[in-house]
């Protein structure tokens, strides 16, 4: 088995463009939550959701752009953030050896025009031919491709808001058993009211409106719901040797990636699937509890959800007790890109040293099993790191870094 | 003789769709090698001249028709007959 | 005859006085800098070619910023400058201060590619060695791609004078491709910046430098991947060559 390193990071999201911007206001604790009018018009019963501001799309070509989606373009952007960050070069791209691995599980925009234009029109005929190619779910992956030109591995991996841990773990797998040098792997998610309107009608929205900015308060006592959010989170990763071969500036490894399910409820977390899942990836890295410096937190401020991951951790950790924050709290629930952005958020934290605090934190509900939540910017950079994920259907990933700052 | 107002729209059409420059658009230019559209861009053209000029397209009966179109010449000619014949059923 | 003299004597007074305040501005800002370059180095765990590079930056722009009214610059374009990361910068080259210009883009943490000559000057040739600056004409491609990668993968953009050397005439001379090549081997985004005026500070032949309004436009970055593959790097020279015609009116 061959050893994994991060070089690069890129990333599009509610926080900011680009790494260092992103960077500025995790240490700042700037929550990226707003209200859209546009949902509220349409009769959601929260209209809170991220949003990102100042995107602009990359210089691409007419052929480029017309098969990509909106987060298509935010997905070319970050990639080539973190390809510029690992110091690939064109010809390491552009190999066999070189993979692309995306966490998916909708395009639902593109999927809602579609439908739309042929009930309108009453024919196909005016979708034209490039709209086909934004309404898969691995759009991402397959428009990338072709703009990139890499030879090896490219699909999309869906797995609810799981989607990013997965996809930046089966990379990390690819590249541990030598089927792949190197793998450009990360997380996408649409902002718009066609993804998440089905979602908004299961009530899992907070309704705090009128105070957006605090909306989001993952494991805080006063909490009542996520808050839709998204973007693009890009990794780079390849294998150690071939990195420090290239003298590649290192930002990370990643020690193991494990997963588990909870085989029981579609929307009700076990808890028990999450422990096992963290036990199973420490087990995997040889590492003990006391070893882990910071755990980002699945955490996504739903009442059931934040209560049984703090169960798990509490239960796993007991007494040694690392620092524990969502970055939920800042950006929202992220969803797709959730698994991904955290391991970008905690290499970022660990790059510039701090832990980003856990915002709008002020205390646990009664009977909660007890955490140390980083309530505000911890001025310590945090060296292993296990991020935890979790999504519908009760799908659980774990992903344990250590960062070489 | 094809009008020159269809010729207008054509070349509109293709400026504004595929971020063409107008002064590369006369007849003999070909749609594939000189100006770069491809499989994908022949539909996507259809689908605007049917918008931007008002002429209907019979998928099955057309889709021929279509595939011969090789230069900017052939394809006033095919708009110039849809609209003389839509014009006839009119 | 009287007024060409008047004019020559008023040209040699102000260019005695601006190498004064030269002298003196760069006193000031050296004197700021031992105090800062102990600080970034320790407490802020800085690398020196990081400060170096810094330096060159903030130098320029301190001394364009309070050379005014000799030098009036225009900006424009801040807009264009990609937040996500390092760019490749391309520029025409039509003085020996172009560079100073180039702090004016609060990207003060650039690598310069340059030829052999600049880094056997006395005192700037230090500099720019320390600064980390890529001697284009000694190094080979394969290891300029290299080092440039390395400089990326640490948020260091590059700045390449494209046209090679300075332009006598004024008039935009035939790109060279290597800063191309880098930008596709290293998928860096090319950042054409267009210079004008800075010929009028000091004219090719002359030694005195004479009041100039200078126009520093940042261009619309160019990605690189937007081009087919085969012979890429080629198809996005004669694109940005295009982009300088086209603003300089040629």
């Amino acid at each position: 088995m061959h050893e994994v390193a991060i070089t690069g990071i890129g990333i599009v999201s509610c926080l900011g463009i680009g790494v260092d911007e992103v960077t500025e206001s995790l240490r700042q604790g700037r929550s990226g939550i707003v209200v859209d009018p546009q949902r509220q018009a349409l009769g959601f019963r929260s209209a809170l959701t991220g949003r990102i501001d100042g995107f602009e799309a990359p210089p691409l070509d007419r052929k480029q752009r017309r098969t990509m989606t909106e987060f298509g373009l935010q997905a070319c952007q970050a990639a080539m953030e973190a390809i510029a960050m690992a110091g690939w070069s064109e010809a390491e791209v552009r190999s066999p050896q070189m993979g692309l691995i995306v966490g998916n599980d909708s395009t639902a925009q593109a999927s809602a025009q579609q439908v739309e234009t042929v009930k309108q029109e009453g024919s196909t005929f005016p979708l034209g031919a490039s709209l086909i190619f934004q309404t898969l779910n691995s759009t991402v992956t397959m428009n990338l491709n072709t703009i990139l030109g890499n030879l090896g591995a490219s699909w999309s991996v869906s797995a609810a808001c799981a989607s990013g841990s997965h996809a930046v773990g089966q990379a990390a797998d690819l590249i541990a058993s030598g089927r792949q040098e190197r793998v450009l792997c990360g997380g996408v998610q649409e902002i718009n009211w066609e993804s998440v309107a089905s979602f908004d009608s299961t009530n899992a929205f907070s309704l705090r409106q009128d105070a957006p900015q605090t909306a989001s308060r993952p494991f805080d006592a006063g909490r009542d719901g996520l808050i839709p959010s998204g973007g693009v989170a890009m990794i780079g990763m390849e294998r150690l040797d071939v990195a420090k071969k290239r003298g590649a500036q290192i930002l990370g490894r990643l020690l193991s990636y494990a997963f588990s399910s909870d085989g029981r409820d579609l929307a009700v977390p076990s808890g028990e699937g999450l422990r096992r899942c963290m036990e199973g990836c420490l087990r995997e890295a040889r590492m003990s509890t006391e070893q882990v410096d910071y755990i980002s937190a699945h955490a996504t401020s739903t009442l059931v959800g934040d209560a049984v991951e703090a169960e798990a951790i509490a239960s796993l950790f007991g007494g040694e007790m690392p620092w524990v924050s969502s970055n939920k709290s800042m950006t929202g629930h992220e969803m797709w890109m959730s698994g991904a952005s955290q391991v970008v958020y905690a290499l970022a934290m660990a790059g510039a040293g701090f832990i980003a605090p856990n915002i709008n934190f002020e205390r646990q509900e009664d009977g909660a099993a007890p955490l140390r939540v980083a309530c505000e910017t911890i001025e310590c950079a945090p060296r292993v790191i296990l991020c935890n994920s979790a999504g519908f259907g009760g799908t659980n990933s774990c992903l344990l870094l250590e960062s070489s700052s | 003789m094809v009008d020159q107002a269809i010729i207008e729209v054509v070349h509109q059409t293709l400026v504004e769709e595929f971020e063409l420059s107008a002064a590369d658009l006369s007849a003999a230019v070909s749609l594939y090698e000189d100006l770069g559209l491809d499989s994908l861009d022949s539909v996507d053209l259809v689908v605007a001249l049917e918008r931007a000029v008002g002429f209907k397209i019979d998928r099955v009966a057309d889709e021929e028709r279509i595939r011969q179109v090789r230069t900017l010449e052939d394809l006033y000619g095919f708009v110039q007959a849809k609209v003389n014949s839509s014009g006839k059923q009119a | 005859m009287l007024g060409s003299a008047i004019h020559w004597v008023l040209l040699c007074g102000l260019n005695v006085i601006c190498v004064a305040y030269a002298v003196l501005l760069t006193f000031i800002f050296e004197l700021y800098f031992a105090c800062f370059l102990p600080l970034f180095l320790v407490l802020g765990k800085g690398r020196l070619d990081d400060a170096l590079r810094y330096h060159n930056g903030y130098y320029g722009a301190f001394m364009v910023c309070l050379f005014r009214p000799i030098i009036r610059v225009r900006r424009r374009g801040m807009e264009h400058l990609p937040t996500r990361g390092p760019v490749m910068m391309v520029t025409n080259h039509r003085s020996l201060f172009d560079i100073f210009f180039f702090g004016l883009t609060q990207q003060p943490n650039v690598a310069v590619l340059v030829r052999s000559w600049p880094f056997r000057l006395p005192v700037l040739g230090r500099f720019m060695r320390g600064a980390g600056y890529i001697d284009i004409e000694r190094l080979s491609f394969d290891k300029t791609s290299e080092l440039i990668r390395q400089l990326s993968s640490r948020r260091v953009s590059a700045l390449c004078f494209v046209e090679g050397h300075r332009s006598r005439d004024g008039r935009l001379q035939r790109f060279r491709s290597g800063a191309f090549r880098l930008a596709v081997e290293c998928y860096l985004p090319v950042l054409p910046v267009c210079v004008t005026g800075s010929e009028q500070l000091c004219a090719p032949g002359s030694r005195l430098i004479r009041p100039a309004s200078i126009d520093f436009l940042i261009l619309s970055p160019v990605e690189t991947a937007s081009f087919p593959a085969e012979k890429r790097a080629l198809k996005v020279r004669r694109h940005v060559e295009n982009i300088f015609r086209e603003q300089l009116g040629e």
